[in-house]
Formats: structure tokens, sequence, C-alpha cells
């Protein structure tokens, strides 16, 4: 045998750069009617009762900002619908595509253009939860709904808008109900329903601006009424929308690996539009780890003009709040 | 002429010769002469001697005599493509009863074989049994030259008329490691050949599936010496999980093959591994951009050989050097190894051992990071299999041979991801313990029975965690980048299949026809730890239950054994029609008996298969053939239709299917430096999940796939190839609106039509030039393989945009050139 000497050339000789394509616009940029956020109100309730009253409030806009009332891109105001077709295993998506049939599913105008309110089934938990009704004679028992990871179930509720031209604006908000811990053993169960505290709607607390060179400033709200706040074309100015502390709940959740109670703190995501310019991200936010109350961003304006901005807060359990602002962008 | 003194008594004296008419004829004559007596010559009447001039004339006289035995029929037998001498065949002269074996040198001889036409059959355990006829002419001696090849695992004889054999699988295609090494686009990689072949749909890139004959790839069992291994190829497809030089064959057969192969209703790659060599100790080194691998055998006796080998990727490490970060996220690369150990043992004449150990490991870590925290992803995978086989084979003196292969083997199939928060685990670990035995014999001269039993007993244990709609399964409706389901359930399962599949089946040979019926049983007893899903306030619940796949709308033999037919005709010495069929079973898979996720009462889907075809032989080296084909399968597992299915019926068996077409394929074997192959395959698969749902296209479905390839020697040692690919692109469901999850903050796509658009075709030229050189004892060879080089941006899938108003398409990789080297000694 003659001893072996390994020759070997390792060269990668052309590798052209292969990229993930950018396709349409971001979802941040918002240049038509659209639902950025729906707020319910309570964030979550007990449904079996009979008693659980949801106030919604959406966040309709378009390229001229909120809508506060049918214009010219907006020929009616939101139609609201709680649909009661849980999705079946074979579906992808979040809700049933029988929640799509306008005909089956009309809706009802709310209270007024953006908000509206209703009852939640009592039977939700055992449509869309860990209750499905018993068996019917010989029947098998139906399967139970499973949770997500922060031990939530969620009663879909359509808003439909409907534009002149095209088909209807449609959105979802799922609607988080409270059906208890399910499959669990005694003492986890009893810790459980001990320890849980029903989720509240975050709260935006400000959004600040930093110019470059300059100390970050508080950009007011349009619900505070203000004049739009000036910021110059072209100049990418950094962005932190931030919340109180309690904003972020601890609640008890089961961890399916191990089948033990397990503490978590939710994490948050804050999602920017705009009407102009551009995010460095669409969204940001705050793993349940980080203990930061707020998420940055980066903007930068396009040409001069009014812009309208918008800022939506989630924690993981399904709350939510939004605020907008408006910029005046000039030279 | 002699010169011969008379003495006066009138006998000889001295001889001489005056005139010479060639040494033995002198030396003849003069002895001759010697024994002549004379009348004395007088002189005055007295006796005188005198010296005479005589002329000794010879005469050429025919004279039959006795000389003994006479060789006039001798031969040298080789191995078809290496050349080499094949030592210890049997050559037997089927009519006379008489036989004889080859030497070391391959040759053998046969003595005073009368005139007249003979049938002539080589056999040997290594090699496929071949009949010829030789026609001896009286008094003249015949020399002949017998070109064999050696026979894939398991099968012991076929049979053959001279070089190509008549196949027992109606459908199969062979390919030798000579050729498949020289194939542009696999590196160098013997078994990423059978991606190029007729019936096989090309894997989107970074998958490796096997898709065959519109089955889909779970579907289609590897085989490796008998055994079934569960990958070919490590994840991403780029290398295959054997080491290409202990391979000596691969076989692909579509479908439709014979009894003694089961458990799946797609295809069969049998992969036939090589002995590791009787004289000396040689092997190889490479390295590529891939990976380095190494191989060494050696003849520890002539009696005891050894082989082992090795190879450690590093591709991810490559790309991540070489593209930009966005190709990983897109096409993550795992990093792979494997590693294989091969004794082989001559117990006697006749009689081998072998032990056989496979290792494979498949490794990816790496996180997708995000300022979103619902978008930061994590992912851990980790393949692995190990299978140790022993194989015992033994061919009796009176032709029959048996083969028995006992085996282990370990798989852990573990994936773990995160998705931003949410889990998803899918652990499953499995042991299987096998026996393969087989029996056969000649039971006339016309047919040869065949038996034996195929015993596979697989022990898993399942964990997962996630929603039902992760892992995605075929037919689920769903765009690439789709976010998947939050819902979290979890389960942990067991379930032990026992499988012993008795089968038998015989080849007859009458005249131009050769028939193989077979028939195939395969009970298998499922042994299942959770009949419902787990609870808290009742025990848990098992069941056990024999299972035996049926075959479909045969009425009262429903439950009979699975048949399986296959028939040729030789035409003509060129032309051989073939048809085929049977009816194929496989057992529910183990992911799919979760109570939780899936139905622990799912049982065996079936499949039928027919096809039928013809092969014409236009030279002795260059082939045609065509085939047609029609699967249709039964009972296959689909999610359930229902939006509130039962408990422990998430899944049902409610599926149908069907795919038909054919293939065509052209093929230049190994000669003068030469060889390539154009294949073209016309399929259309289809599903249908339930009764009250349309037939739609399968999601692997490619009507069009062709290949063309060649490859040459130009001069000695340099050798130049191309291959050019086109398939049509993979079914996509359309998205024909969208709608705004306004909690997740992100658009769900509303989708159109299942499966009636598709992604753009797909075509890419490949080109491989290498040079060999020997110094001394050593042989190197350079490569370089570039695939893709007219730099064609393939689209691999389609992507949305965020609303999904608009699509676009990811593209694969560009012109890649894998440059690498190899030393052989």
């Amino acid at each position: 045998m003659k001893p072996a000497n390994i020759v070997g050339a390792m060269v990668l000789l052309v590798l052209l750069s292969a990229c993930k394509p950018e396709v349409g616009p971001p979802i941040s940029l918002i240049n038509g009617p659209a639902i950025l956020a729906v707020k319910g109100e309570p964030a979550e309730a007990d449904p079996r009762p009979g008693n659980a009253n949801f106030q919604y409030q959406a966040l309709a806009v378009d390229s001229n900002g909120r809508v506060p009332a049918p214009t010219a891109d907006i020929s009616s105001p939101i139609l609201w619908s709680i649909c009661n077709q849980p999705k079946s295993p074979t579906q992808s998506n979040s809700v049933s595509t029988a929640c799509l049939d306008q005909n089956a599913l009309p809706g009802v105008a709310g209270d007024s253009l953006d908000t509206y309110s209703a009852l939640a089934p009592s039977d939700s938990c055992g449509l869309f939860g860990p209750l499905p009704p018993p068996p019917v004679g010989d029947q098998p028992p139906i399967r139970p709904r499973d949770p997500d990871v922060t031990g939530g179930y969620y009663l879909p509720v359509r808003l439909s808008l409907s534009v002149p031209e095209g088909d209807s604006i449609v959105a979802f908000q799922l609607q988080r109900i409270y059906c208890g811990l399910a499959n669990a053993r005694g003492p986890e169960v009893a810790q459980y329903e001990k320890e849980y505290t029903l989720n509240q709607n975050p709260v935006i607390a400000s959004l600040t601006l930093q110019q470059p060179g300059s100390d970050p400033v508080e950009v007011p709200p349009v619900s505070a009424g203000g004049a739009p706040f000036p910021v110059l074309a072209g100049q990418t100015v950094s962005l932190a929308a931030s919340w109180p502390a309690d904003s972020v709940e601890s609640y008890p959740a089961l961890d399916v690996l191990t089948q033990t109670l397990v503490t978590h703190n939710e994490a948050m995501r804050v999602s920017w539009y705009t009407t102009a310019g551009t995010f460095e991200h669409d969204v940001t936010g705050r793993s349940e780890s980080e203990t930061e109350t707020f998420a940055d961003n980066t903007w930068t304006p396009g040409a001069p003009g009014s812009v309208h901005m918008w800022v939506v807060l989630h924690d993981s359990r399904g709350g939510t709040d939004f605020a907008g602002y408006d910029f005046d962008v000039t030279h | 002429m002699l010169s011969i003194e008379v003495e006066d008594s009138g006998r000889v004296g001295n001889v001489e010769v005056v005139v010479p008419a060639g040494p033995d004829f002198d030396a003849a004559a003069v002895a001759a002469a010697r024994q002549f007596e004379f009348e004395p010559a007088t002189l005055d009447g007295t006796p005188v001697p005198v010296k005479i001039q005589y002329a000794y004339k010879f005469v050429v006289k025919e004279v039959l005599v006795p000389v003994g035995p006479q060789v006039n029929l001798e031969g040298v037998v080789m191995d078809r493509f290496t050349k080499v001498p094949s030592r210890g065949v049997k050559v037997r002269i089927v009519d006379q009863g008489v036989e004889a074996s080859t030497d070391q040198d391959g040759a053998f001889a046969f003595t005073d074989v009368p005139p007249g036409p003979h049938v002539v059959e080589l056999s040997s355990r290594e090699l496929v049994t071949i009949k010829t006829e030789e026609v001896i002419t009286k008094g003249k001696k015949k020399s002949v030259k017998y070109m064999v090849e050696a026979k894939e695992a398991d099968v012991d004889e076929e049979a053959v008329v001279r070089a190509p054999r008549i196949k027992k699988e109606v459908v199969e295609t062979r390919v030798r490691t000579e050729e498949a090494k020289r194939v542009p686009g696999t590196q160098g990689d013997t078994l990423k050949v059978v991606q190029n072949l007729p019936g096989v749909g090309r894997s989107a890139f970074g998958s490796g599936a096997l898709i065959v004959w519109g089955s889909a790839p779970q579907d289609t069992r590897v085989n490796v010496d008998g055994v079934e291994i569960p990958v070919l190829y490590h994840v991403g497809g780029m290398r295959s999980t054997i080491n290409s030089d202990l391979v000596r064959s691969i076989d692909l057969s579509p479908g439709s093959y014979g009894a003694d192969y089961g458990r799946g209703l797609g295809g069969l790659v049998r992969i036939d591994l090589q002995d590791p060599g009787r004289e000396g100790v040689h092997g190889y080194l490479a390295a590529d951009v891939m990976d380095v691998s190494g191989m060494v055998r050696a003849a520890i006796t002539p009696n005891l050989r050894l082989a082992v080998a090795g190879r450690q990727g590093y591709l991810d490490q490559t790309l991540k050097a070489a593209v930009s970060k966005d190709v990983g996220d897109f096409f993550p690369i795992p990093r792979y190894d494997d590693y294989q150990a091969r004794v082989s043992a001559t117990l006697g004449k006749d009689e081998e051992l072998s032990a056989t150990f496979l290792a494979s490991d498949d490794h990816l870590t790496r996180t997708v990071p995000s300022t979103d925290p619902s978008e930061y992803k994590t992912q851990d995978q980790n393949l692995l299999y190990r299978r140790f086989i022993v194989r015992y084979t033994r061919l009796f003196s009176d032709g029959s041979s048996i083969a028995v292969t006992p085996s282990l083997g370990y798989d852990h199939n573990q994936q773990q991801w995160n998705f931003g928060g949410t889990p998803m685990v899918l652990d499953t670990i499995t042991w299987q313990y096998a026996l393969r035995a087989s029996y056969r014999r000649r039971v006339t001269d016309k047919i040869v029975l065949s038996m034996g039993l195929d015993f596979q007993g697989r022990s898993s244990t399942s964990d997962r965690v996630g929603s039902l709609e992760l892992p995605a399964r075929e037919g689920d409706i769903t765009v690439f980048g789709q976010s998947p389901g939050t819902d979290l359930a979890s389960d942990r399962w067991k379930v032990n299949l026992l499988s012993a599949a008795p089968y038998i089946f015989a080849e007859i040979n009458v005249g131009r026809w050769t028939l193989t019926p077979g028939f195939r049983l395969e009970p298998t007893v499922i042994d299942g730890s959770l009949r419902i899903p787990h609870t808290y306030q009742t025990p848990d619940v098992g069941y056990r239950r024999i299972d035996l796949p049926r075959n479909p709308d045969f009425g009262p033999l429903t439950w009979m054994p699975n048949p399986r037919l296959s028939l040729a005709y030789r035409a003509t010495r060129k032309l051989t029609f073939t048809a085929g069929g049977g009816i194929y079973g496989q057992s529910p898979a183990v992911e799919d008996l979760s109570p939780v996720f899936g139905n622990p009462n799912l049982h065996s889907s079936s499949a039928i298969h027919a096809s039928g075809g013809a092969s014409y032989k236009l030279t002795g080296t260059m082939t045609f053939e065509a085939v047609g084909f029609y699967k249709r399968l039964y009972d296959l597992v689909a999610r359930s239709g229902s939006a509130s299915p039962p408990v422990g019926q998430s899944l049902g068996q409610t599926g149908i299917g069907r795919s038909y077409g054919g293939q065509a394929l052209l093929r230049q074997e190994l000669a003068k430096g030469f060889f390539g192959w154009f294949s073209y395959s016309l399929i259309r698969s289809e599903r249908r999940d339930r009764s009250d749902s349309n037939w739609r296209l399968f999601d692997y479905d490619q009507t069009h796939v062709l290949a063309l390839l060649a490859s040459y020697e130009i001069t000695r040692g340099f050798l130049a190839g191309a291959r050019f690919r086109y398939t049509t692109g993979a079914p996509r469901t359309p998205v024909v609106g969208a709608y705004f999850n306004a909690t997740a903050q992100q658009y769900e796509p509303i989708f159109g039509a299942q499966n009636s658009i598709r992604i753009p075709a797909f075509y890419s030229l490949d080109v491989r030039v290498e040079k060999a050189l020997v110094v001394r004892r050593l042989k190197f060879n350079v490569f370089a393989d570039v695939q893709n080089v007219t730099n064609r941006k393939n689209p691999e899938e389609i992507i949305y945009s965020a609303n999904y108003s608009q699509r676009s398409y990811i593209t694969g990789l560009p012109v890649l050139a894998v440059v690498g080297a190899r030393m052989e000694f």
C-alpha cells in the first residue's frame, strides 16, 4: 500500500448572489382604504355565562387619514359579524372560509362607523375552545380545540368595509375568550384558576421622535388635537413607541412539554403604518424575556406634504391599542 | 536422397543423407533405411559390399488414430463493465450435463464436445446467470468470450440471453457505478443519478425527495442489500447517504415490481453494495466544495475483505461564505456526515458472509432573527439512521441458492421549531429489526421457483408538539412563507409495526415468453399505546390489531395475498415486449397514528400498478425503451374535511389517487468512452381527498420531465460531459384575494381552485469536465462540475407581497461550479 496524500482543491468559481425577492410595497405603507386594527374591550372575557359583551373599535384608514365617516373611498360603514364557524384542520388560515361568505354572513352596521358591541355566544368555548358539546347518541365526541401558546382561544369577528370599486375590504379580529385550562392535572387546573387574570389591553404611552443631532421629542397623537409634527423630507428619524410597565402582564400557561404551569410575561409588538415614507421595519417589539417598555424604528419621510402615521400596539394575548399621528413633511 | 552402404551380408551399414528433406523427414528416412535388408550384391558370384543411392519417398496418408481427449470449446469469462476476468464461474453445457469452472484468468475449456448446437449456461453466486447457444463444428475448436455482469442483491438468478438480461421487473433502470460517477451535475455521486432516470420527477431545490411515477416521496422505498433505509439523500438532496464507492449498482423500479418487495405504494430503489475486493489495499481520498470523503478497502486474506468509508460535509459553511444570507433562510443546508464499514468473508466454495454498517447524520441549527417577536424563528433538526446488516449467501451444487439477511436499525428524526414563541416538535425514534430470507431453486428446465420471508419490525416512540397544520401534508392548501397555525397540541405515543411477509414467485420460460407470477402476503400487527388522546381523568388505552393490505375491487379475493405478475416476450433478439402489474400495500405512518394529530385506527393503503412497454436493442450497447403505466391508489390518508372532527380522527382514510403516463429512454451504455441517455416522462398524477371533493392535481405532479446527458472520454484520462434537464413546474394553489388578520397584524390569503396554477418550468444545463492522471500507483482525478451554466433564474417557489396583491418567484441557485479532486490508490 502506498501512503496516501490527499490533493483537494475546493473552489467556488462563480456563485452569483441569489436574494429574497421584494414583492410589492411593504405592509406598512397605506395607499388606500384599510382596516389596521380592532380593539376589543374587555380584551378577554369568559363567554360561558352568556353575558360577555365586547365593545369593538376599528382603526379604519385611507391615504387621507383615519376614516371618520363614509368618504369617496368608503361607500358605507363597516359591517360587523361574529362568525360561529370553526375552521377545519385542512385550512391553514386563522378562520374558516365559511366566515368569508358575505351572503351567509352579511354583517350589521355598528354603533358608529368604527364601533360595534356584541355578546359573545355562550357556546364559544364549545365552538372555538376546549369544551365541545357532549356527543349525541352513539356519535363520537368532538375533538376539543387547541389553545395557542398563551393558553388562549379566540372568537372570530369579521369586519367588512365596502369601497366603491373593487371587493370589500375584509378584516378579522380574533377576540380572546376565557375557557379555562383543559386536559391538565387537577393541581395545575386549580393553580391556573387561582393565578390567571384576564387579559387587559395595553396602552400606548407615547411616541417619541428623534432627529439626527437632537434629543427625542414626544409626538402628540391626533386624539390630542395638536398640529402636525414637522419633519424634514428625506431625513431619517428615530421613533420609539412606549408603553407603561403594567401593560406587560404576567400570566400562567401550561407548558405542553412538561405539563406544568409556567409564568410568562407578555411579548409586545408594535406595527407601524404611514401614508408616505418608509420604515426600517414594519413591525418591531419586545419578546417576553426583554424588559424594555418601548419598541423603536426609523422612518424616512418622502416628499413634502401631510403624512399620517399609525402605531398599533399588541400584547401576545391579543390585547390591542392604537394611536394616530400627523406629520408635516417639509424641505 | 540417401546414400546407403549395403554390407556383403545384405545388411545396411552406414546411411547418409545426400539430399536433405528436412530434419524430421531425414531422420525418419535414415531410421527406416537402417531397417532395410538387401539381397547382397555379387561380383563374379561373390557377395560384396556396395553403396547405393536411394530415394526415400514419403507418402502422406490420412489415417484416423485415437489420439486422446481434444479441447474443442474454450473461452474466457469477464465482467462486462470492468473487463476483469471472472473466477469461479460455472460454465455448464446443459444438454451434455458437463460443467467446468473458470480459473483465476477467467478461462475454461471443454473436451470432446459433440458437434452441433449446445446450450451453455454460466452461473455463479455473484453473477447473473446467462444462457447462450454455441455450435461446435466437427474437428474444429471454438474459442469464445463471455461478458457477464454482477447480479443485484437478493436476485440470485435470472433468465438471460447473452448480455441484455431479461429484467424481472417490467420497468427497471439499472445504472452501473462506472457510468453514474460521470454524470454531470451529480458531483460524482453515484446515487444522485437516480434523479435523472425516466419516471422520476425533479425534486425542489433543497428537498431531495424522490418523486416516482407521481407517487409521494414517502411512498417510495429504498433498500440497501435488501434492507430498508429511511432516506437516500442527505437533507437538501445534495449528497446521498451511502458512499458511492461501496455501491455496485443501483436499480430503480418506478412500479410494477416483483413479489419479493413491498410495503410501499410508489417505486423501489435497490442499492447493491459491492464486495470490498479480493486483492491488495485500495481506496481513495476526495474533497470538493461540499464535503471531504475517503475509503479504504483491503483483502486481509483472500477470504476476508474489509472496507471502511466516511464523509464529512461542510456545504453549509461554504454557502454561508459565498451567498447572501437570504438564500440560507430559504434553503437551509444541514451539516451532514455518513460512514460505512463492510466485511466480507468467504466461508467456503460458493458460500459468503458479509456484515455491513451504515450510518448517516444530518444536523441543522439556525436562527432567523427579526425585530418582530412573532417572526423570530429557530430551527433545530437532526436526522440520523444506522443499519447493521448481516448477509449470508450460498449457492448449492444443484444450482439452488439461499440468502439470509438479518439486520438491525435505528432511526431518529428530530425537528424542533420555534415560531415567535410557538413551538413545533416532531421527534420520532425507531428501532428497526428485520430478516429477509430467500430460497431459489430450478424446478425444471423452464421453471425457477423463488420463495422467501420478508420480516420487518419497527418499534417507534413519537413526541409531537405544535399545530395540527405542521408539518404540512400533501394536499394542504397554503402558500410559501405563510405563518403556521398558532394552535398548540401535544402527544406522545408508541407504535410497534410487525410485518411478516412471505412471498413466492416463479420464473417460467416458455419459448420466447418469460412469465413471472408471484404472490405476497403482508400481514402487519399494529400495536399502539393510545387509542384515544391521553387524559388525566382516565387511564390510557392501547390497541393491537392485524392489518392486511387489501386487493381493492377484487370482490371475494379482497383479502387474498397481493398478486404480482410480469410478462416478457422476446419477439426477436433485439425486440422485447414487457407487461406487468401488481397490488401493493403500505402500512400507516407512525406519525399519522397519533390520537391527537392523526388517527390510531388507520389501516394500510393500497395501490394497483399496471404497466407495459417494449425495449429495442439498436446496437450491442444502445437500447430504446418505452413504457406506459397506470397507478390507482386507495385508502390514502388525508386530513379530515370536517370543521369539527371527532376525537382521534384528525386524519381519515378517505383519499384516492391515480397517476398515469409514459416514459421513454434512449440509452447508450458505456462503450468506447461514451455513454449517455435521453429520457422523457409524461405523467399526470391526481388525488381526491374525500368523496365529496373534486379530483385535483397531486402536489408533486410534473407533466413533462426530460433529461439529456452524455459523457465522453475525449482523450485518455480526459472526460467531458453535459446534462440538460427540463421539468414542468409543480402545481400551486393561486391566491385570489386576502383579508387582514388584525390580531396577528398580517394578511391571510384567500385561495382559488386547488393546484390550478404552476410554478414556471425548470431547465438547466450542467457541464462536467474531469481529468485523470496516473502517477505510479496513484490515480488522481480533478473535476469541475458546473451546474446551471446559463445562469437561468429557475423559479423554485411562488412568493407573495404582504397583502397578496402581487406575486413573484424565489429562484434557485445560480451558476455554481463545484471543483474537487480525488486520489485513488
